[in-house]
């Protein structure tokens, strides 16, 4: 049933904000947990996000940037983007060149604080 | 509605506030640029449909954008015709305007501009007068209010009706293509994304296809996890959703081109 309620989190961030193309849901060492995706391979979407976001963290604390907000990288088709989903998992979007990165900013905040509960209740029942 | 019948003079930037909105960009009360992120912009355009390749595109950019000069930079290149950039930078606009108005527009703001605003890359020069956008906008709206009688709205995730049927003709390319890319998950303003089209050409064509039978809008059937479906309901409950880690399994080393070894 919580895989339900995650699955039904990243449908409704796709419907919510224009261009979000694929979403997927993993642990911080890059293990699958969920995932909205269309042709990309969720697997390969968690390693490398996991990757991203260690190292966009490490990255900022090592030239007092302080703390992670979110790690964007922009590309000629579009956008990755990976939020840390509480200090245990993380959520990766790919949106399309005219992903609307403001919106996602604002809507992603709600979004990432249902998924850490979703996900640390069920660490607490486990 | 936009208020284009404002009077527009000078130049300024408009927001426009909607869901998602965007700006127009003013010159000398001609509208020269609109972006959203509804709909493709030129870069898009020319880029996504293979008018301009990557590495041209890169190579005018870096030498004409500092300059505000990346149309000559493209046209000097051989890149595209001089008359063809206009038509794609003209069409972007009218695209990106119909897009806002059919997405919703909830009020719009005009802000000032200064020196160090960034100016639009691919301006359409001299400008669009205000009145000719206001009065094409009202006519595709129009049009794509007579396809809501077929269910056709901006928000249909459009699926193909199986087997998509072979190409035959070349004019029929891009309907083969938004048949290809209709999978029950892209909306039209995805498609023209993907297929670097303008949003009302690919609305028309989806308009025409739900028409004629080959895409059908109702959504389709939830898709069924294989993994969920044979685990059961019971097995749900003793699995954990969070997924534990095993020596030697990752296959990230793999994914990373690193030997087996």
């Amino acid at each position: 049933m919580a895989q339900n309620a995650l699955k039904a989190e990243l449908h409704s961030l796709r419907d919510r904000v224009t261009g979000v193309m694929e979403t997927a849901v993993a642990t911080v060492d890059g293990l699958l947990v969920v995932a909205d995706t269309d042709g990309v391979s969720p697997e390969t979407v968690s390693a490398l996000s996991a990757a991203t976001l260690g190292l966009g963290k490490r990255f900022g604390y090592e030239v007092g940037l302080h703390e992670l907000r979110e790690v964007v990288i922009r590309c000629r088709g579009g956008f990755i983007v990976v939020y840390a989903v509480g200090s245990i998992a993380l959520l990766a979007i790919l949106g399309d060149e005219g992903l609307d990165v403001a919106r996602l900013h604002v809507e992603s905040r709600p979004t990432v604080e249902r998924l850490t509960h979703l996900l640390v209740d069920e660490r607490a029942r486990a | 509605m936009l208020r284009l019948g404002e009077p527009i003079d000078g130049s300024h930037l408009l927001r426009v506030m909607g869901s998602p909105g965007g700006i127009v960009h003013v010159r000398d009360g001609l509208v020269v640029a609109a972006t959203t992120p509804a709909s493709p912009g030129p870069e898009s355009l020319l880029i996504r449909s293979g008018r301009v390749s990557e590495t041209a595109w890169n190579e005018a950019f870096t030498a004409g954008a500092p300059d505000d000069r990346l149309a000559a930079e493209l046209v000097a290149r051989g890149s595209v015709g001089e008359a063809g950039l206009e038509a794609v930078c003209l069409s972007a606009v009218f695209d990106a305007v119909f897009a806002m108005a059919l997405f919703g527009v909830e009020d719009s703001q005009p802000e000032p501009t200064d020196d160090n605003d960034v100016p639009p890359p691919l301006p359409v020069v001299p400008g669009i007068e205000r009145e000719r956008l206001a009065r094409e906008t009202a006519r595709r709206l129009a049009i794509t209010e007579e396809w809501r009688e077929l269910g056709i709205t901006p928000f249909i995730r459009p699926t193909a009706v199986r087997p998509i049927p072979a190409l035959t003709i070349a004019a029929d390319h891009l309907r083969h293509e938004i048949l290809t890319k209709a999978n029950g998950r892209r909306t039209p303003r995805d498609i023209a994304f993907a297929l670097g089209q303008g949003l009302f050409v690919v609305i028309k064509e989806i308009a025409a296809l739900v028409r004629e039978g080959l895409l059908t809008i109702t959504p389709p059937a939830p898709q069924v996890d294989d993994r969920k479906e044979q685990s059961g309901a019971q097995e749900e409950r003793r699995q954990p959703l969070l997924p534990r880690r095993r020596p030697g399994t990752s296959k990230i080393a793999k994914l990373m081109g690193a030997d087996e070894s």
